[in-house]
């Protein structure tokens, strides 16, 4: 999993998946700028816990080796940023692949 | 019926050793773990070598629960460390981190990856321990008690944040059983801590249980945020 476009398309798989197993109850249209976590989100907290466990996940098996996504290490990456965004995310999982 | 599934830290010798049996014997599946090898044979207990202090040991080993056994039911955070007696004016900034890590964060990262997975199922039973020594305010003890303190706050808070998933979440405060925590305190100590007590004893394990498993009943759904103290403190 190293390009950004493959990384928000696995976001956007486990989405579709959050909502199949009824965990959010809206389909949500995944891009960048969706927000994941800051006003406006679409995700409570059970959806984001998910969301970021399921992606560890995904990244744990494609890498081979346990990855795991530290909101702290997201903020220091982008501290700019007041949301966390799809795209923000997908940026710093992509540097963590290099 | 598919059992239940306990995770417990500090399980290679007293209350969480005593703990992790009763459990074992009611047909649970146990994980336990400490820093030195385990110290019970069964098969229905898995033990792993992880000092809780480390944020990354913790999470590999409650990711392999969850990969090995599916779910987690229970979490009972029982290892801890009490460090010799200083007086607040001897204490030194190296004991009070070593207490806070272990005590403090190690707590942390426990509930915060088990409760991850248990929101998830939407269920679920977090015991967090404290001590007497919390109530006691004896000589010697700021930096053990400041941390035993801080378990129970935390404990609290992350009730309420776990309230909406039906998870519940709750302090045991146990007075005095003997353990090397304990014994570490020196004779004098704990005769005070015992004369100071209501219940001039030491705890019977079977009298720690009985707390745990009634925080852990299907019927103790609504206790949550609470701290159970086990022996008056006058």
């Amino acid at each position: 999993m190293k390009k950004k476009e493959e990384i928000v398309k696995s976001i956007c798989d486990i989405c579709n998946n959050l909502f199949d197993s009824g965990i959010i109850s809206e389909k949500v249209d995944i891009d960048e700028q969706t927000v994941l976590m800051g006003a406006n989100s679409v995700f409570d907290s059970i959806a984001f816990v998910t969301l970021f466990m399921d992606l560890e996940e995904k990244m744990s098996d494609s890498k081979g080796e346990e990855v795991y996504l530290l909101i702290d290490e997201i903020h220091e990456y982008n501290p700019e940023d007041t949301f966390l965004t799809v795209g923000t995310l997908a940026d710093y999982i992509e540097n963590l692949s290099k | 019926m598919e059992s239940k599934v306990v995770v417990i830290s500090g399980t290679s010798k007293g209350i969480g050793k005593g703990v992790a049996e009763h459990f074992i014997g009611k047909g649970y599946i146990v994980h336990g773990c400490s820093r030195g090898e385990g110290t019970i044979n069964h098969v229905n207990y898995l033990h792993k070598k992880v000092d809780i202090s480390i944020e990354n040991d913790v999470r590999e080993w409650i990711r392999e629960i969850k990969k090995s056994s599916g779910r987690i039911d229970i979490l009972l955070c029982n290892a801890g460390y009490a460090p010799a007696n200083y007086l607040v004016n001897m204490t030194s900034g190296k004991v009070m981190n070593d207490v806070l890590t272990m005590n403090v964060n190690g707590t942390l990262f426990l509930c915060r990856e088990v409760s991850k997975i248990m929101m998830r199922q939407r269920s679920g039973r977090i015991i967090t321990v404290s001590s007497m020594a919390q109530g006691l305010h004896l000589e010697g003890t700021a930096a053990y008690a400041s941390s035993k303190a801080a378990i129970v706050e935390m404990t609290k808070i992350l009730a309420k944040e776990m309230s909406q998933f039906n998870i519940t979440c709750n302090v045991i405060a146990p007075s005095m059983y003997m353990t090397d925590g304990v014994s570490v305190l020196g004779e004098q100590v704990i005769q005070r801590a015992l004369a100071s007590l209501t219940l001039k004893r030491q705890l019977k394990i079977e009298e720690l249980t009985n707390v745990i498993d009634f925080y852990c009943a299907e019927e103790s759904g609504c206790i949550t945020g609470q701290v159970i103290y086990m022996g008056l403190v006058n």
